[in-house]
């Protein structure tokens, strides 16, 4: 059964390896025996023991440990093969870690559960339980484990003998294990489809399928045979080695020879030279001496040369039987890989065609992000002098500027988006569209929403929070970006400023400021409620402000392959800040490129300069210049009054107000007004009734009533009544100085 | 158990984490481009040393230079370690820099931020 491949008890593995020393079959197998019976005896206590503690744990209420105990018990049941107590224990050991919360272990159990009822053929408990871990596993978006318990899935469905079942599982299976490129996996799901489609009958697709599965077992097969040639390399060494040291050994038994029959030489001498008979038999008896021990040295030398050579034939015939399997292997396997070669090339044209139509389409995406940046001119109508140093690292860029002006103020933002390339471009396309969305909505509204560096930040990270749908789960993308954001207002000159990670800095006649950013980025974090700070910074003309990524300075490179560091590029920003923008950009770029050398550029680059100078716009609020005239504004609210009063600010218009209807009759009869804001529900008399009054006596002066509804019920009213115009709120500022500027000079 | 080495590759760090002595070494610098591929091995070996930790872990994090993404991974390292407090076996982060690199002791003091565990700054002279 295909099943026990999953299950990994130890003396599965322990039986393989039996099978390579059949000669020591015996031996093993009765030592294996007797551990087994050992090990078998030890359970049963042991599980006593445990079951006693669970008790206890359950007393005291430690879960922890209650959990833990508890799949050690099913563990140990499953070991001894008491499947269906292992199971009881498996599920005990689950609940306990629901309550605790911790998903990895429910995974681990259901799995095993799985398993065991699998054993039992009980199938559909089974599915039931590798559902389980795959839910937890989809939750966690963990890959492996997914195919993993697919496979499970499938194999349970196979033994229910729902083969249609089982491939629609396999094909879930396969999409994600050709993701990851894990070739077991895929080879297991090929062999299981040819399988399955075998006994549904399909004969051709059964085929293919066992050809792909053919094919990926002889490429992990091939990777083996490779392993198997170095150990052969390995061997063929060790002989070798060997065959060296035999060599030595005669050798050195030559030497001894040498030398016994030089010592027999001089004891000829010696017994011509004396010629006494005594000495001469103690000579001979010396030499009989010599005669045996020279011999005994021949015969142990000989006994060795005869078990070294016994040893290397056995060696020797071992690696030739080795080789020989070997080669065997490799020759079918040759065919099989010319076969493979051809499809491989096949193959390979075609991925050169499609990363040519990739590289074509990421050139295509450069062009929209091109066109999605800042033009040129539009930093130059603001900042004559500024630079803009972007170098992307790839083709499309994680980094990204974006400028917005309106009246006499200006928005630049540099940003840096986790990633860089393809990823990096998706992350500032949303960033810039963000941020026009967001500063649109407020420099609308300025006269209602607090217009802060800090609180675009704030919405910012509200917005990408939002739609990348981030929850804070561990598990999840921490997408964002890291961005410096500065508010220029060329009436106060002031700059507003606020960063997420990334500062800005400030060179003020050879001084340089840092304006700190916030150490958190933009995107789910652990501080995500702490709000952006607002740092606000007087303007002096000629002041220098510089906005960038951590790209420049964290280039690796220099004399030392160390990485440039933000105090040398603070230091070379001083050096060169008395020159040119235009000129220092020159530099910036010099400097970093010498610096980089021959490494590979580690992230995108962006570094903006700008210049504060005189600014002049063209003023909006000029075609709204009402000097000498009078406006009356009949509001009972103060609120609303309020912001009428900051919308009309710049007009200069003179403001008068009434708190209701009836005050508004009066003062029209007193005094002379040019035009009337007239609100519609007020006490005691409202704007309908208290227009219709007026009209009665002034039917020239223009009266616009402002209203929340804006249903036709009330338009029609209001119109009856005798108004101008009407405008509804919330104001919109362009709008409601439009209108009034329609009848306040007619 | 056994100790996880892995040498620095052209875009990786070397990892030296020691299971008897419980010295836990990332040196280098970390731009892989494959994040998650690279890191995976250390989290499973971390997710058995919990289990199972010498009596003082100490993470030295030696890192010259390191992108967003390995930042990530570098703060799931501390997390996995931060589960050893609760279980009361003594952790502490030791975070290298370099005494003109400011960066990297801004970004290690954003770490100790957002994790429990005790940080030690060890500063080292520049050449």
């Amino acid at each position: 059964m295909q099943l026990r491949k999953f299950i990994n008890f130890t003396y599965h593995r322990k039986a393989r390896q039996m099978k390579n020393n059949r000669g020591h079959i015996l031996l093993v197998a009765t030592t294996l025996l007797f551990l087994l019976h050992a090990v078998f005896a030890q359970t049963s206590n042991e599980i006593t023991e445990l079951e006693t503690m669970c008790a206890r744990y359950e007393q005291e209420g430690n879960r922890i440990e209650l959990a833990k105990t508890q799949s050690k018990i099913g563990f140990l049941y499953r070991d001894k093969g008491n499947y269906r107590l292992a199971i009881d224990w498996f599920k005990k050991a689950i609940a306990t870690n629901e309550k605790l919360g911790n998903t990895n272990a429910i995974k681990v159990l259901s799995t095993n559960i799985g398993y065991l009822q699998s054993e039992l053929n009980n199938y559909d408990e089974a599915i039931e339980s590798f559902r389980q871990s795959l839910r937890i596993n989809e939750q966690l978006n963990k890959k492996t484990d997914i195919v993993q318990d697919l496979i499970n899935i499938a194999l349970a469905q196979q033994g229910k003998q729902n083969y249609a079942e089982s491939n629609n599982t396999l094909n879930r299976a396969l999409g994600i294990a050709q993701e990851l490129n894990n070739l077991n996996a895929l080879k297991t799901i090929y062999g299981m489809l040819a399988e399955n489609y075998e006994k549904l009958g399909k004969q051709d697709k059964a085929r293919e399928y066992f050809d792909m599965a053919a094919s990926l077992r002889s490429h992990i097969q091939k990777e083996e045979i490779k392993r198997y040639e170095d150990q052969t390399k390995k061997a063929e060494a060790e002989v070798y080695a060997s065959q060296a040291e035999k060599k030595k050994l005669s050798e050195e038994l030559t030497r001894v020879y040498t030398e016994k029959e030089l010592t027999l030489r001089l004891l000829e001498q010696e017994k011509e030279l004396r010629d006494l008979r005594e000495k001469e038999f103690q000579a001979k008896e010396r030499l009989q001496k010599a005669h045996q021990q020279t011999t005994n040295i021949i015969l142990a030398s000989l006994i060795f040369i005869i078990i070294l050579i016994t040893l290397f034939l056995f060696v020797i015939f071992k690696q030739l039987r080795r080789i020989k399997h070997a080669n065997a292997l490799l020759s079918e396997s040759h065919r099989q890989i010319a076969e493979q070669k051809q499809e491989i090339e096949k193959q390979h044209a075609i991925v050169s065609q499609q990363k040519k139509k990739l590289t074509d389409s990421i050139l295509y995406a450069q062009r929209i992000q091109n066109a999605v940046l800042p033009p040129q001119y539009v930093f130059e109508k603001i900042f004559p002098q500024h630079f803009i140093l972007f170098k992307p690292r790839d083709i499309v860029s994680g980094d990204f500027y974006w400028i917005s002006s309106k009246d006499n103020i200006a928005v630049i933002a540099v940003a840096d988006c986790t990633g860089h390339g393809v990823p990096g471009a998706f992350m500032s396309m949303l960033g810039i569209a963000f941020l026009n969305e967001i500063v649109s909505k407020m420099t609308i509204n300025r006269h209602i929403v607090t217009f802060h560096a800090s609180e675009i930040l704030n919405e910012l990270r509200n917005y990408v929070i939002q739609s990348l749908h981030q929850t804070g789960r561990p598990s999840e993308a921490k997408d964002g970006m890291d961005i410096a954001l500065c508010i220029i207002d060329f009436e106060n000159n002031t700059m507003q400023f606020a960063g997420a990670h990334n500062p800005a800095y400030l060179i003020r006649k050879g001084e340089l400021q840092i304006i700190e950013a916030d150490r958190m980025p933009i995107g789910i974090y652990k501080t995500e409620n702490k709000l952006f700070t607002n740092r606000e910074v007087k303007l002096e003309f000629d002041d220098q402000i510089y906005l960038f990524s951590d790209g420049y300075y964290d280039q690796i490179g220099g004399p030392k392959q160390a990485k440039m560091m933000s105090i040398n590029f603070r230091n070379f920003l001083l050096e060169i800040s008395h020159l040119p923008m235009s000129e220092q950009q020159k530099l910036l770029e010099e400097y970093y490129e010498n610096w980089k050398g021959n490494n590979d550029q580690i992230d995108d680059v962006l570094v903006i300069g700008l210049k504060y100078t005189q600014h002049i716009l063209p003023s909006e609020t000029s075609e709204f210049q009402w000097e000498n005239k009078t406006i009356l504004i009949a509001e009972d609210v103060d609120i609303n009054y309020f912001l009428l009063v900051e919308a009309l600010k710049k007009t200069k218009a003179i403001i008068v107000r009434a708190i209701n209807g009836k005050e508004a009759v009066e003062l029209s009869k007193k005094q002379h007004f040019d035009l009337i804001l007239m609100d519609i529900r007020m006490p005691e008399m409202d704007g309908i009734e208290a227009t219709r009054e007026i009209r009665k006596f002034n039917p020239t002066i223009p009266i616009v009533a402002q209203t929340a509804f804006g249903d036709e019920n009330d338009i029609q009213r209001i119109v009856a009544a005798g108004c101008n115009a009407h405008i509804s709120k919330p104001i919109n500022l362009k709008t409601f100085l439009s209108i009034i500027k329609k009848y306040i000079n007619a | 158990m056994e100790s996880l080495i892995i040498p620095s590759g052209q875009n990786t760090p070397s990892i030296d984490f020691n299971a008897q002595t419980g010295k836990l070494e990332i040196t280098g610098i970390s731009i892989p481009e494959d994040v998650t591929g690279f890191y995976q091995t250390v989290f499973n070996w971390l997710m058995q040393y919990i289990q199972n930790p010498a009596p003082n872990t100490e993470l030295h994090i030696h890192l010259n230079y390191f992108n967003s993404a390995s930042a990530k991974a570098i703060l799931d390292i501390m997390n996995y370690l931060e589960a050893l407090l609760d279980r009361n076996a003594n952790v502490m982060v030791f975070w290298h820099y370099l005494d003109i690199d400011e960066d990297m002791f801004s970004t290690g003091k954003e770490f100790q931020s957002l994790v429990k565990i005790p940080f030690q700054f060890v500063q080292h002279v520049s050449e």
